[in-house]
């Protein structure tokens, strides 16, 4: 008995990890697809939203409570590499280091003031949290440039190298949104990220177990905010103009609901979730003025298709389907064994499942 | 101090905070029945106020008649909200609720944007333009309108919920949405009832702020935010609670800008919704909840 379940553990470990190497491959594939300046431009763009979206999988996905900060914080990482870099002459090196842990201090402080607060007053929490910062952006004009935006960000470089090459900054951003996922994955993985999944799922039942949540959650928020200032840093860097707009309600909105749509919790959904936005971000620039209302009806639909994301919804058909299949299986072949003891363990994974909704 | 001044700035305060209250209240009124965030709430606001401005000065509508057409546009727009939060059967959790009316509230936006072409539109005041003389100080006759039209609003809401039927129906469903089930109570009835007085009052938020300001399609995003943040300082579910939130919250934006921060006024209700999130997430006037783990 003990030694199936290690197995099925295994092939568990194993399966979360073909979805890492899913990301990585894409990673890599992508500007072998094509390499123009324009595409590597669009990669670029789709591995700065895949880190985003790797964070905030951190605390809407795992610990189970939607952030509408993401998008302020993603801000936040632009303007505060940006400033450092044009305002007070950092090199990018260490401009790209401070916008993160910027951000993180930002984003501890945010949790430490909202933790507490049921999913739903969470919510708003950080989307009040989000609002400020995406006004204080525009409104802070000598040092942010206010509505105009920030210009003349210096390309991101170390030592005397810049990266200046369109597929420079795209390796520069893959490497990192590369090790951001597995750094997630790891953490997920590991016995903190079990417990934080454990509290997603079923947080009466965490508490009974006796923890709080508190610290884990917030460790979760503080790593998703480390997330979206890497993000921003690279943003800025990329883009050498940021202006507020990029960081509005919109995007935070964007951010949630793509992440969901793909499928919150997975490690393939920020990668799904990045393309996502990727294609809407093409799409948007041909058909801009139906772009909002062809968004809302493709995010209605797929949350009322999808209610639990695209990778969710199929993870669960298939581990339904290996349950029927494992069940008639052991009814067949394994009719000595106590029946207690068969159902406990064709139990484990569904629940796990169920529990994970 | 200039107490011209002073009150000029309340004044301009109490003019916004009574749309406020308006929109907070119908925040309550959606979270009391279904426990979800209603997003729509502040486009509901953009539908009533764009569309009575738009019958106006594009067809020449008298004033009182638009308005009225409006509220029934925005009604209408009510009941397909619920249908498309609800009508699919899939959604149960608020948290899911929550996040498809931003799906709809963005669909809604997308609308306006094509229908208005991206126009302003303005509507003037049903009292016409003279302004009004009040200890030293001048406000437009919406104000005294607005004020009238939130407090009326939160009465009638208040005696509709303590007197009638339905209203005893709404609160039941706040208290126990499971329960009331098993006495037979549907719950998209009570959901859509919930929808078409948010629907309602947010029209009427629109018809009273589109004389203040110029109506677009972008109107309502941010206002409903705002709206949100009164009802979270009143206390969400509670109509008092939101006409208090909404009027305070107003005045502290228009001292705010009234004294030189201007540009920070926009600043004020987030900061105001994460402190009361913070200190006092019940609200001032909220009935206790558990809204902390």
């Amino acid at each position: 008995m003990r030694g199936r379940r290690d197995a099925a553990g295994v092939v568990r470990r194993r399966r979360k990890a073909w979805e890492l190497w899913i990301t990585i491959g894409l990673l890599v594939v992508l500007p072998l697809i094509s390499a123009t300046d324009y595409s590597l431009h669009i990669w670029t763009r789709m591995a700065i939203f895949l880190i985003l979206l790797t964070g905030l999988n951190l605390i809407q996905g795992v610990a189970g409570m939607t952030s509408l900060a993401q998008a302020g914080f993603f801000g936040l990482g632009a303007y505060a590499a940006g400033i450092s870099a044009v305002r007070y002459d950092l090199p990018p090196l260490a401009a790209l280091v401070v916008a993160p842990v910027v951000v993180t201090l930002v984003a501890l402080l945010v949790g430490v003031l909202s933790m507490r607060l049921k999913e739903i007053y969470f919510t708003m929490a950080t989307l009040g949290a989000g609002f400020v910062l995406f006004l204080l952006f525009g409104r802070m004009v000598e040092l942010t440039g206010g509505p105009n935006g920030l210009v003349g960000i210096p390309p991101f470089s170390i030592g005397g190298l810049e990266f200046t090459e369109p597929i420079m900054r795209y390796a520069l951003v893959a490497v990192l949104a590369a090790l951001g996922a597995v750094v997630a994955h790891n953490l997920l993985v590991s016995r903190t990220g079990r417990a934080l999944r454990a509290y997603g799922a079923s947080e009466p039942a965490a508490l009974a177990v006796g923890a709080s949540p508190f610290r884990l959650r917030l460790l979760a928020f503080g790593l998703s905010g480390f997330y979206a200032g890497v993000a921003g840093a690279l943003e800025a860097f990329d883009a050498r103009f940021i202006s507020p707009s990029t960081f509005d309600f919109m995007t935070a909105v964007l951010l949630v609901v793509a992440l969901v749509v793909s499928g919150a919790g997975r490690m393939v959904g920020p990668i799904l979730g990045a393309l996502l936005l990727t294609g809407i971000e093409v799409f948007a620039a041909d058909y801009a003025d139906y772009e909002p209302l062809i968004m809302g009806v493709i995010f209605l639909v797929a949350v009322q298709l999808f209610p639990r994301g695209v990778a969710g919804e199929l993870a669960a058909r298939w581990e339904d389907r290996r349950e029927r299949a494992q069940r008639s299986g052991e009814s067949l072949g394994d009719s000595s064994a106590p029946a207690g003891t068969t159902r406990t363990d064709v139990g484990t994974p569904a629940m796990t499942e169920e529990l994970r909704r | 101090m200039d107490t011209g001044l002073l009150i000029q700035v309340i004044l301009s305060g109490l003019s916004v905070g009574a749309i406020y209250a308006l929109v907070a209240v119908g925040f309550g009124v959606i979270f009391n029945a279904t426990g979800a965030i209603n997003f729509v709430q502040g486009e509901y606001v953009m539908v009533g106020g764009l569309s009575a401005a738009m019958l106006y000065e594009a067809w020449d509508v008298p004033v009182l008649v638009a308005i009225v057409a409006a509220v029934a546009v925005t009604v209408l727009l009510g009941v397909l909200t619920e249908f498309g939060l609800l009508g699919f059967g899939r959604l149960r959790t608020p948290a899911s609720i929550t996040i498809a009316t931003i799906a709809i509230a963005v669909i809604v936006k997308g609308s306006a944007m094509l229908i208005s072409d991206r126009d302003t539109y303005a509507l003037p005041s049903v009292l016409g333009t003279d302004s009004l003389q009040v200890l030293g100080a001048s406000t437009s006759r919406q104000t005294v309108l607005n004020l009238l039209l939130a407090v009326a609003a939160v009465a009638a809401l208040t005696l509709f919920f303590q007197c009638t039927k339905l209203g005893t129906t709404l609160r039941a469903a706040a208290g126990d949405s499971e329960t009331l089930q098993t006495f037979g109570v549907s719950y998209r009835t009570t959901a859509r009832w919930a929808f078409v007085i948010a629907a309602a009052l947010g029209a009427l938020a629109g018809a009273g702020l589109a004389p203040l300001t110029v109506m677009s399609f972008d109107s309502g995003t941010l206002l409903g935010l705002k709206g949100f943040a009164a009802a979270m300082l009143g206390g969400l579910g509670n109509p008092r609670g939101a006409l208090a939130g909404g009027l305070l919250l107003g005045i502290a934006e228009a001292v705010m800008s009234g004294y030189g921060a201007a540009a920070y006024a926009d600043v004020v209700a987030f900061v105001v919704l994460l402190a009361i999130l913070t200190l006092r997430p019940t609200g001032m006037f909220g009935t206790a909840r558990a809204v902390r783990t």
